[in-house]
């Protein structure tokens, strides 16, 4: 071989050796590039899911859904002979096998096995859960025989609980690449961790929520639709109370309590019907107002309705206050127009001109005393608005309440003479001058006599009694007369409250104790009524002495009533 | 609560069953004989480790976590109740499987062979 055939075996074989080289980096080149294919088709499946799981979750916590989901998407990641899930719910397991290919009664068996066994391994309760199974997808050839022999559990735990399990078979020896396996675990965890949080989400709304309705006083209470049943789903405090129920009630304990007075289980069926608020004002439950308002619960963005909502709002208060209006509106209108009458009247017979001189005079007094009753019940009008609004004001002087009982027996034993009635006063001649409201504590005896004159029959007798008790002095009006019934003691210090009866009219705007027991108060006394039906009634009060300076003792506290008659 | 290298190998062993139970023998035994120098049979048994077996049994804890942590928690964490370094261990698997991070980014493997 001369030179120039060692060149062209040279070049031959350095030829052969590049196109080698080349070949060779092209086969990796196609090799690497499978491979990335390969990482590339993992990623975008990742990112699939993902997506696909992210849009389902938003609109459902359901983990039915959520697994039904992430099962469909596997078949774009793995070949596998059948798909199989477990649905943990309360009593039973829900299990479920898609067949990819036809297996055997074997087969069935064996991988409902392998996934009840892990389902029973995590969470050990769920043994005695009955099993309902569905199989789906390519038919069962009972020849068959082979069982799986490539198998992986991804079991879904959210908040500590086992909620769902998934298994994938396959009739082949190592189906699965670990990489695939490892990406379906690292989704599913993914997945599991978003629903989580979406629950956590829910939980501290729903918590957040559920405080707000405990404590608010409007009753509130949540039916849900569940499985098409009318389910209780939550019940405030308020409700409860409005309700009288304790503990925790049932669907039908509930609708129950709401009472005859209406069916709430109609009014229900229509709202669902209609999808509309019925609004039902006024409902006595418990010897309570109750207006109520039930409405439908839709799903959020449908019109789809998912429950009914019932709010209660007390109105027990605003019902007291309109007949407090309406008994004021009356008793003004009453009250005014008697003396209004008296004195149309009396000015009709005087502009005749054929009335007497002492007629006359007759009109002109009833005229007068008219406007004078009238102006006292205005003034009591304006003290009860005033003790209403807080504004109502005491000025205290050191004086004797001695002598202002006396003064006032001297107003009314005229009165009281005119109907045989006789005043006896006790005024012990110990108590010491003190500072307090004369006025205001001679409105008091005013109220104090005046109602005696008016409850005590022909021949009676009204006792008034001043004792030194302490730093104090109680003062004593009582009466023999009709006395109170007792279930009308109770309310006599409250305004518009009159006791008349037994044939007395009260002819009264009912405010004198309500007026009495605030001057009182304001003078940091109590005051409080005794009485029998028939026997008498005796009203006492006290007053603290403030800034007390003795005086001299005069016969005049234990003087006959014909001293005031003088 | 095991103190001795055998009682770790029976921790070891009880763990990979259970595990092989739940998570399928495929992937357990995959996962197991991939972090160090170890013999398993196929039921799962461990019958040598070279090294330090609590290491190992860290690093497969840990390892396992990785595909599901949730579930591993729930169901070595009574396994490993009379062992606070384990239960530690298992803790800190809870909150980074909460974290979405995998697991391994925190706890240190340990190679069983590294000693």
């Amino acid at each position: 071989m001369n030179l120039i055939s060692y060149i062209l075996i040279a070049t031959n074989i350095l030829g052969i050796a590049v196109i080698g080289f080349f070949l060779y980096r092209e086969v990796k080149r196609r090799q690497e590039a499978v491979v990335q294919k390969k990482e590339l088709a993992r990623r975008f499946y990742e990112l699939s899911v993902l997506k696909h799981l992210s849009e389902d979750i938003g609109y459902s916590l359901h983990v039915g859904r959520v697994v039904e989901g992430l099962v469909s998407t596997v078949k774009n990641l793995l070949q596998y002979s059948s798909i199989s899930y477990v649905l943990v719910q309360q009593d039973k397991l829900n299990y479920k096998i898609q067949l990819q290919e036809s297996v055997g009664s074997e087969y069935l068996k064996e991988a409902k096995a392998d996934i009840l066994n892990a389902v029973y391994e995590i969470d050990t309760h769920t043994r005695s859960n009955s099993v309902e199974e569905h199989v789906e997808g390519a038919a069962v050839d009972e020849k068959a025989v082979q069982a799986p022999t490539s198998y992986f559990n991804i079991p879904l735990v959210i908040h500590n609980v086992l909620v769902a399990a998934i298994n994938v078979s396959s009739t082949q020896q190592n189906a699965f690449l670990p990489q695939d396996v490892d990406l379906l675990y690292r989704v599913i965890n993914q997945a599991t961790r978003a629903v989580e949080r979406l629950e956590s989400i829910v939980e501290t709304e729903k918590g957040k929520l559920n405080s707000l309705l405990l404590s608010i006083p409007t009753g509130a209470v949540m039916f849900s639709i569940i499985d098409n049943v009318l389910q209780l789903t939550s019940l405030n405090t308020s409700a409860k109370e409005y309700l009288g129920l304790t503990g925790d009630p049932d669907t039908f304990k509930v609708i129950t309590s709401f009472g005859k007075s209406f069916n709430l289980a109609d009014k229900i069926r229509s709202v669902l019907e209609d999808k509309k608020t019925v609004i039902l004002d006024d409902i006595k439950l418990n010897e309570l107002n109750i207006k109520v308002f039930i409405s439908p619960v839709f799903l959020y963005g449908t019109g789809k309705v998912i429950g009914v909502s019932i709010t209660m709002e007390n109105i027990t208060f605003e019902k007291q206050i309109q007949e407090v209006r309406e008994t004021f509106t009356h008793m003004v209108v009453h009250e005014l127009r008697a003396p209004l009458t008296s004195m149309k009247g009396a000015s009709e017979l005087l502009i005749s001109a054929k009335l007497g001189k002492q007629d006359q005079e007759k009109m002109l007094f009833l005229i007068k005393d008219s406007t004078e009753r009238m102006l006292g019940d205005i003034a009591d009008l304006l003290d009860a608005s005033k003790i209403e609004a807080g504004k109502f004001a005491i000025s205290k002087s050191r004086s004797s309440i001695n002598s202002v009982i006396e003064q006032r027996v001297g107003v009314f034993i005229h009165v009281a003479e005119s109907k045989g009635i006789t005043i006896e006063p006790t005024l012990s001649p110990d108590i010491p001058l003190f500072e307090f409201d004369v006025e205001r504590i001679g409105q008091v005896l005013n109220n104090l006599f005046s109602n005696s004159i008016k409850y005590t029959h022909q021949g009676g007798k009204i006792r008034v009694t001043t004792i030194l008790e302490g730093n104090s002095v109680k003062i004593e009006v009582a009466d023999n007369g009709i006395g109170v019934p007792k279930e009308k003691q109770a309310i006599l210090f409250g305004r518009y409250s009159q006791a008349g009866q037994g044939g007395f009219k009260s002819g009264s705007t009912g405010l004198g104790l309500y007026i009495s027991k605030s001057i009182v108060q304001s003078h940091g006394g109590k005051i409080w009524l005794t009485a029998e039906e028939g026997t008498g009634t005796t009203v006492s009060f006290t007053i603290p002495m403030e800034n007390p300076v003795a005086q001299q003792k005069t016969e005049s506290s234990f003087m006959s009533p014909q001293k005031y008659l003088n | 609560m095991p103190t001795s290298d055998i009682d770790f190998l029976n921790l070891l062993t009880d763990i990979i069953q259970k595990q092989i139970v739940i998570l399928g023998r495929d992937v357990v035994l995959r996962k197991a004989r991939s972090i160090g120098k170890i013999t398993i049979d196929d039921t799962g048994a461990v019958t040598a480790v070279e090294g330090e077996a609590k290491v190992y049994l860290k690093s497969l804890i840990v390892s396992l976590a990785e595909i599901s942590p949730e579930s591993i928690r729930k169901t070595i964490e009574p396994m490993v109740s009379g062992n606070p370094e384990l239960q530690a261990l298992i803790s800190h698997l809870q909150v980074e499987g909460k974290e979405d991070a995998a697991p391994t980014a925190q706890v240190p493997v340990v190679s069983p062979t590294s000693k």
